[in-house]
């Protein structure tokens, strides 16, 4: 009786988990939400707007947004932060001249109190790109040792070769499992 | 008097001289102070010697009184010195009953030991009669091993004489049997000439019946031809008879006829005379070999005979020999047996021997220890005898001085039995003493308990005592802590009051800039209703001022910013708003209910709506998710109808 009831409030308990794809234009946001969705690498055009998809990872069913990163529609990020329960925050590992931009939004976005107990989990992408900064520089540059009372985790990643993504999927779902 | 009196001292002290020479010197002294009369040092005592003086009757008065009162105090001490010596007495009637006590208790022991020493050397004695027991088992068993040993040998000895015998005979019966088998060869192979000659008698035999067979043939053909010729001659005279006188050539020919047959009759007797002489030659010929297969034969028949016999005899001579050869070999395992008997008894005895050997070792050598014990016993005994013999003998003096010291002791037991009631009265006075001591102990005891109590309770209030001394301490320094508040609050007032007065001073500054603000909202609604005013009039687009860009641009038509949009920059910022706002509301209409509440604040934050047009767009996506419930209404009209 008692396994049956819980089987059922599993069911009902079963919510998506609502996760935010978020980071500049041109970091790989819409390439890992394909990526993560169908496993192939598509050709994107930059966003204008969002993309939605579902992603199933290890009996985990996520809500994935992917926000379009461009300047002028960053601060509509702010629309969508309620019910998160994880932000994918993408940066271009190569692009060097944006990082401290790329700081500044990130920093900016956590002061947000919506996203108070959402988990952080910041990809250094386009690690194949010659040249790149590592994951210590991507680190410092975006000065992640100052970020306390957040689970948070860096991964680096290639979108296009697949590299880390299933690494970085994994220390989320299990964080997430964690949370619960 | 006086001489015997000193008699008795000089006695008294010269027997003890020792303890008494101290105090006999003084007296001594004194007797010769008072015997001269004119001593003026008057003892402790004597008083009344310088009074005395005056006349010799007083004087002598004076000195038997003395004299009665040293005797008195003489008899005083020697009573002293009796009761002295009475003690020591006891005590010496004391040690040695002790002493007798102690004796006796070395006698029991030594009794003891001697009773002691009596069963060990009886439990010696028993193991030597064990030990003899033992040698003379022992030797009987070494006789009848050595008996049957002997038997045994005796046994031994006549199955190998019987052995030998048989050996011997058997020896014999095969050299019987070799000779025998020699003779056989030899037999043999006369049996074979035997049997050549017989082949050879039998070939006479029958060449000489073949020759007998032509023989006879050919004198039955002699014979029939002189038949045929008889009657041939016959013939011939019947026709001479007939014919004789006509033919006289006739007569000639049986003339011819009849010497031809006189011829052929000599020559046929010729012919059988030499035929019997064959015959006859062979006849003989025959006869002597009949006469040699005959005596052949009977060559043959012994020798048969003989075969047979020697057979029968090598068939005797063998079961014999095979008797003879079981015989042999029972005999061997017998000897077999015997000797792995023998071994075996051998070997028993010789394990029985070392055994006995041991076991007489070992006893001899308890017997040694024993002997050795029984030695040491006897000394001891004797020792201990002689020393019997001393306690004895110390024991008998002993107990004639005990005897002597009883009789004293008797008189002081008496007193000791007084002293003994006084004891017992003594001790149920202590017996009282005891109780009430109980009593008092009780008494004391539960005191004990009140005092421990109270003193529980003493360290009850200490520690209560102490609770609250700390009490007072923390609230000393609380106190001292509030204080020091005070004073800080103090400080702080001033400081407040300081403030206070720059809020009034900062009031006073926002109130001008309400006034300010008041204002500049006024000078804003303005402008607004002219911007108003300025849209419904599309031809003026001259005022397009810096609000434009705050208020929701894109509910107008995108051709008036083509045309009037001065800034290139801020045209390429709307586009993409626009085409921003374009897909949200396309997702918000496609997508699904929980999708589009999470689009509502987009939707609304691009729109700029008013709280409440975000709530009535909440609600009716609510309503739309849900089954019942009815159609909510904006409460007032806010969109331009």
């Amino acid at each position: 009786m008692g396994m049956l009831f819980s089987y059922f409030k599993s069911l009902l308990g079963t919510r998506e988990m609502r996760i935010l794809i978020l980071g500049l234009d041109g970091a790989g946001k819409t390439t890992i939400l394909y990526r993560l969705q169908v496993g192939e690498v598509v050709t994107t055009i930059p966003t204008i707007g969002f993309n939605v998809e579902q992603v199933t990872y290890k009996n985990l069913k996520f809500q994935v947004w992917d926000l379009g990163g461009q300047t002028s529609i960053r601060p509509y990020w702010r629309c969508y932060y309620s019910n998160t329960d994880a932000i994918i925050y993408v940066v271009d590992s190569a692009d060097k001249e944006r990082m401290g931009i790329s700081k500044d939004e990130l920093f900016h976005m956590l002061r947000e109190e919506e996203l108070n107990d959402a988990i952080l989990v910041v990809l250094a992408n386009k690690q194949d790109i010659p040249g790149c900064m590592s994951l210590k520089d991507v680190h410092q540059a975006l000065g992640l040792e100052a970020l306390k009372n957040r689970t948070f985790q860096i991964f680096k990643t290639s979108a296009t070769k697949g590299e880390g993504l299933d690494m970085a999927m994994e220390w989320l779902a299990n964080a997430l499992k964690n949370r619960k | 008097m006086f001489a015997s009196l000193k008699n008795k001292i000089k006695e008294e002290t010269g027997s003890d001289l020792s303890k008494l020479t101290a105090k006999i010197t003084s007296s001594t002294v004194q007797k010769i102070d008072s015997l001269r009369g004119r001593s003026h040092q008057g003892s402790t005592s004597s008083l009344n010697s310088i009074v005395s003086s005056d006349g010799l009757r007083e004087d002598i008065q004076n000195e038997s009184e003395e004299f009665k009162k040293r005797l008195s105090r003489i008899e005083s001490e020697y009573s002293r010195k009796l009761e002295l010596k009475e003690v020591e007495w006891k005590d010496l009637v004391k040690q040695k009953d002790k002493h007798l006590h102690i004796i006796e208790k070395e006698k029991e022991e030594a009794y003891k030991q001697i009773l002691n020493l009596k069963e060990s050397l009886k439990d010696a004695e028993d193991f030597k009669q064990k030990i003899l027991n033992h040698q003379e088992n022992n030797e009987q068993i070494e006789t009848l091993q050595v008996q049957e040993l002997s038997k045994v040998k005796q046994l031994v000895l006549l199955r190998e004489q019987e052995l030998s015998e048989k050996t011997a005979a058997l020896k014999e019966a095969n050299n019987q049997l070799e000779k025998l088998r020699s003779e056989v060869n030899r037999l043999r192979r006369q049996e074979e000439q035997l049997s050549d000659i017989q082949d050879d008698l039998e070939s006479l035999r029958h060449s000489s019946s073949r020759d007998l067979a032509t023989l006879a043939t050919n004198l039955a053909q002699c014979e029939e031809e002189r038949r045929h010729l008889s009657d041939l001659v016959a013939v011939l005279r019947e026709r001479l008879s007939n014919e004789t006188s006509t033919d006289e050539h006739a007569v000639k020919e049986r003339r011819l006829l009849e010497q031809r047959l006189e011829e052929a009759h000599l020559h046929l007797a010729d012919i059988k005379t030499s035929w019997s002489d064959k015959i006859a030659s062979l006849e003989t010929q025959v006869g002597r070999l009949s006469r040699q297969a005959a005596e052949e034969s009977a060559e043959r028949r012994r020798a048969v005979q003989d075969k047979e016999l020697l057979n029968d005899k090598i068939k005797q001579l063998e079961a014999e020999l095979e008797c003879n050869k079981f015989d042999l070999n029972n005999k061997e395992n017998k000897i077999k047996r015997l000797t792995a008997d023998i071994n075996e008894l051998s070997f028993e005895l010789k394990s029985l021997k070392t055994e006995n050997e041991e076991e007489i070792a070992f006893l001899r050598g308890e017997l040694g220890n024993s002997k050795t014990e029984l030695k040491v016993v006897k000394k001891n005994l004797e020792n201990s005898e002689s020393e019997l013999n001393k306690t004895e003998d110390e024991r008998s003096k002993l107990k004639i001085s005990v005897d002597s010291e009883h009789q004293a002791s008797n008189s002081l037991r008496q007193i000791i039995t007084k002293l003994e009631r006084e004891l017992a009265e003594e001790k149920s006075n202590s017996l009282n003493v005891q109780k009430t001591l109980t009593r008092v102990t009780t008494e004391k005891n539960t005191t004990l308990l009140r005092n421990a109590e109270i003193s529980q309770q003493m360290e009850m209030v200490k520690q209560k005592m102490k609770r609250q001394e700390q009490e007072m301490n923390e609230l000393l320094n609380k106190l001292l802590n509030l204080e020091e508040e005070n004073s800080k609050l103090k400080d702080s007032k001033s400081i407040e009051k300081q403030l206070r007065d720059n809020i009034v001073e900062l009031e006073e500054q926002i109130s001008e800039k309400n006034t300010n603000i008041k204002t500049l909202q006024l000078r804003l609604a303005d402008l607004k209703k002219t911007l108003q005013q300025e849209l419904r009039t599309p031809g003026n687009s001259n005022y397009h001022t810096d609000l434009m860009e705050n208020t929701a641009a894109v509910l107008t038509p995108s051709q008036m910013f083509t045309k009037n949009f001065p800034n290139s920059v801020k045209r390429d910022e709307e586009d993409v708003n626009f085409k921003y706002l374009k897909h949200v509301i396309i997702k918000f209409l496609t997508s699904r209910e929980y999708e589009a509440q999470h689009l509502i604040k987009a939707i609304s934050t691009l729109l700029k709506f008013t709280p409440e047009e975000e709530r009535l767009i909440h609600e009716t996506l609510e309503w739309k998710k849900s089954w019942f419930g009815s159609r909510p209404k904006s409460k007032s009209k806010l969109f331009p109808s």
